[in-house]
């Protein structure tokens, strides 16, 4: 049995905007363990940023509340604790510690005006009683590990100084600079090219061998989401449409929304001889949580909609071996 | 078929202020046929956007040639300019920032319309309305401001701004990078849609493989400035040649998780263009360089018919 580091229960996020509250996460629920990578996926606007600041606490309140569920974390003594609730000051010492979060782009959290081997160096004294000599070796040896060569040279770059996938790295490094058991990575390769693509989701894939920690890979992508993940949950308009072991979720996906979405990507070699054929594009395009329709919010552009679909939204249930899908007609279409 | 474009010995040299010359496309040749689409795929910073460009002469090359319909482009009268300018457009990857938000969608295709004298009054409103549906845009859309329209909608905006002068030609800057996949199938269908129809030439630049398989007749890769390779698409995706295209494929993630890639890591980061390497600018990371490779640059060479590489050595 591995380890369950979080575990998300029911969580919905609510935002006070002009006019009203909005939900843009609303009833989701999963879990990572030990070692293992979860992956969340979705179109942009479908949540998946909500999600993971709710989880980090980092969501500005307010005038964003979570409203409903919970976030048990497993920090470092062992121990599940629960984040929902938690002030400030306390939620400052687990982040860092417990977990940690890279984003999309690192230039929007690092100092532009500061080199970085002190930026990363700030983030171990903020977490450890040691001397600032020792804080600089620990950087060192951080930076040598996430493959920075020359580290001790590149200490003293500024992050303009370094490229996308340099500045990825730096951050890969703070986020582990105090080995929190669980990682949030916020689309962290979609900012870079392919090669460098590969060579990032490559590192992160060692150091979770290396380290054992658990990984919250947030992403569009379903190539990558097909080779960092072991478990998948598709979110759509900040409901899960579907959510199970990665093989069923694009093997077998039970949703109409997985379905056409798989459906929709040009693959590559994946044109016969001459021939240029149409792609399945899904029409029209995912509601804002401002304006939900009142039943399952694909159904405005699902092929497979019926008059029950606009009724209530549907319960997420299990098809099976934990493979969970929010669909009335699932059992009929598959 | 005949060629649209040739394009020879294309260069752009940007100077920055301190830091030298930054060597953005170096010696690009290539032509596209009428009703041709060619993809041009490549990292960022690779010469992409500055090629498409210079061939709209939205930025100057520093030397080279252009030619379109036979005409010297860089030669050109302003008269004659003005009259290709109406048979190449271009399309933009950003559709927020690609389109003035004080204009209404109807005044922003209408105004492609007036540069050219196009059409007046009621046959102006008819080919405005026609443009939308074309693009699959209600007509109501005219009265409409753009960010009032999701991110696919822009796009078709701009595909019906480009359409308005009935060009020959259209350069797609990165036209669906910034859609999510749902969408990104709908305006792809379109593009593709409107080039069968109206013959169009299509210079398709894109970062995503996939994407550019599915749309182009041939491919162009391209690296530090240079082209690495062109191919027929099949040929390309099946029997990549250069190093470098190998390395690229690889590197692109399968959605599917039963599928585990193959995959070339290119070692360490892509060389300044401020100072691109001696000899093929790929020779630092690639795996099979060998000392000659930094003694001249590898001119593109024909391997199968229609198949062209740069690359000296022949491993792949
Ligand atoms: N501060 C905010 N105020 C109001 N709505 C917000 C705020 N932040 C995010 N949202 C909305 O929440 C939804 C989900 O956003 P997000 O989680 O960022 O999507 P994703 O990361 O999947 O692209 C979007 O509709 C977005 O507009
Ligand atoms: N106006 C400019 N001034 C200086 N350098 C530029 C300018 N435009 C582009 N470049 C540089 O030229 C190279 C090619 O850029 P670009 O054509 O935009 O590449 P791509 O579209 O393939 O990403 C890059 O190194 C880029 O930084
Ligand atoms: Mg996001
Ligand atoms: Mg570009």
């Amino acid at each position: 049995m591995t380890e369950t580091l979080l575990e998300v229960t029911d969580l919905r996020t609510e935002f006070s905007v002009e006019g009203g509250k909005i939900h843009p996460v609303d009833g989701v629920s999963f879990s990572v363990a030990r070692g293992e990578t979860l992956a969340v996926v979705g179109e942009s606007g479908s949540g998946k940023s909500v999600t993971s600041l709710s989880i980090m606490g980092l969501l500005p309140h307010p005038p964003a509340r979570i409203s409903q569920g919970s976030i048990r974390l497993r920090c470092k003594d062992g121990q599940m604790r629960e984040l929902v609730g938690l002030d400030d000051h306390a939620l400052q010492r687990i982040r860092g510690n417990d977990m940690a979060m890279i984003f999309q782009e690192p230039m929007t959290s690092l100092n532009p005006v500061q080199r970085v081997g002190a930026q990363v160096a700030e983030t171990i004294l903020l977490h450890e009683n040691i001397g600032r000599t020792a804080a600089m070796e620990r950087v060192r040896a951080l930076l040598n590990r996430v493959d920075i060569p020359d580290p001790m040279r590149r200490m003293q770059d500024y992050p303009h100084q370094m490229s996308g996938g340099m500045r990825q790295r730096v951050m890969i490094a703070m986020a582990l600079a105090c080995s929190p058991g669980l990682l949030i990575a916020d689309e962290p390769t979609t900012a870079l090219d392919v090669t460098v693509q590969a060579q990032v989701l490559l590192l992160m894939r060692r150091l979770q061998d290396e380290l054992g920690m658990g990984i919250l890979f947030i992403t569009h992508n379903l190539g990558v989401v097909a080779e960092v993940a072991r478990n998948v949950v598709v979110m759509y308009a900040g409901r899960v449409l579907e959510q199970g072991d990665v093989v069923e979720i694009f093997h077998r996906p039970r949703h109409p929304y997985t379905r056409s979405l798989l459906a929709s990507l040009p693959r590559l070699h994946g044109r016969s001889a001459g021939k240029r054929e149409r792609l399945a594009a899904i029409p029209g395009s995912m509601p804002s949580p401002r304006d939900l329709p009142p039943g399952c919010p694909f159904a405005p552009r699902c092929n497979d909609r019926i008059d029950a679909c606009d009724a209530a939204v549907p319960a997420l249930v299990d098809s099976g071996h934990g493979h969970l899908t929010r669909c009335l007609r699932w059992q009929e279409l598959a | 078929m005949t060629d649209l474009l040739e394009i020879r010995a294309l260069k752009k040299n940007f100077p920055v202020a301190r830091r030298g010359v930054v060597q953005a496309v170096q010696d690009v040749s290539f032509a596209v046929a009428a009703g041709e689409v060619v993809g041009l795929v490549g990292e960022s910073g690779s010469g992409k956007t500055t090629v498409g460009r210079m061939i709209l002469r939205l930025i100057e090359p520093t030397s080279g040639e252009i030619r379109f319909d036979g005409i010297d482009l860089l030669a050109a009268s302003a008269p004659e300019m003005r009259k290709l300018r109406r048979r190449m457009q271009i399309i933009f990857q950003d559709p927020f920032a690609s389109l003035n938000p004080t204009m209404s969608v109807g005044a922003i295709v209408g105004e492609a319309l007036d540069i050219h004298g196009l059409a007046k009054g009621s046959a102006r409103t008819d080919r405005i309305v026609d443009l939308l549906q074309r693009v699959g845009l209600p007509a109501e859309a005219m009265e409409r401001y753009p960010h009032e329209f999701s991110g696919g909608q822009r796009q078709r905006v701009g595909i019906a701004r480009a359409l308005a002068v009935e060009p020959a030609f259209i350069v797609a800057d990165e036209p669906v990078s910034a859609l999510d996949v749902s969408v990104q199938a709908q305006v792809i269908n379109l593009l593709q849609d409107l080039q069968e129809q109206l013959g169009l030439a299509l210079m398709f630049i894109a970062h995503d493989l996939a994407v550019v398989e599915h749309i182009a007749d041939r491919v162009i890769v391209m690296y530090l400035g240079r082209i690495m390779e062109v191919a027929p698409s099949r040929d390309l995706y099946r029997n990549p040649r250069h190093p470098y295209t190998v390395a690229l494929l690889s590197a692109a993630p399968t959605p599917d998780p039963l599928v585990r890639p193959q995959r070339i890591i290119l070692s360490g980061e892509l060389p300044s263009s401020l100072n691109p390497p001696s000899g093929c600018v790929f020779r630092t990371r690639c795996p099979h360089a060998v000392a000659a490779c930094a003694e001249v640059v590898p001119p593109l060479e024909e391997v199968a018919p229609g198949h062209f590489k740069a690359c000296i050595r022949d491993v792949v």
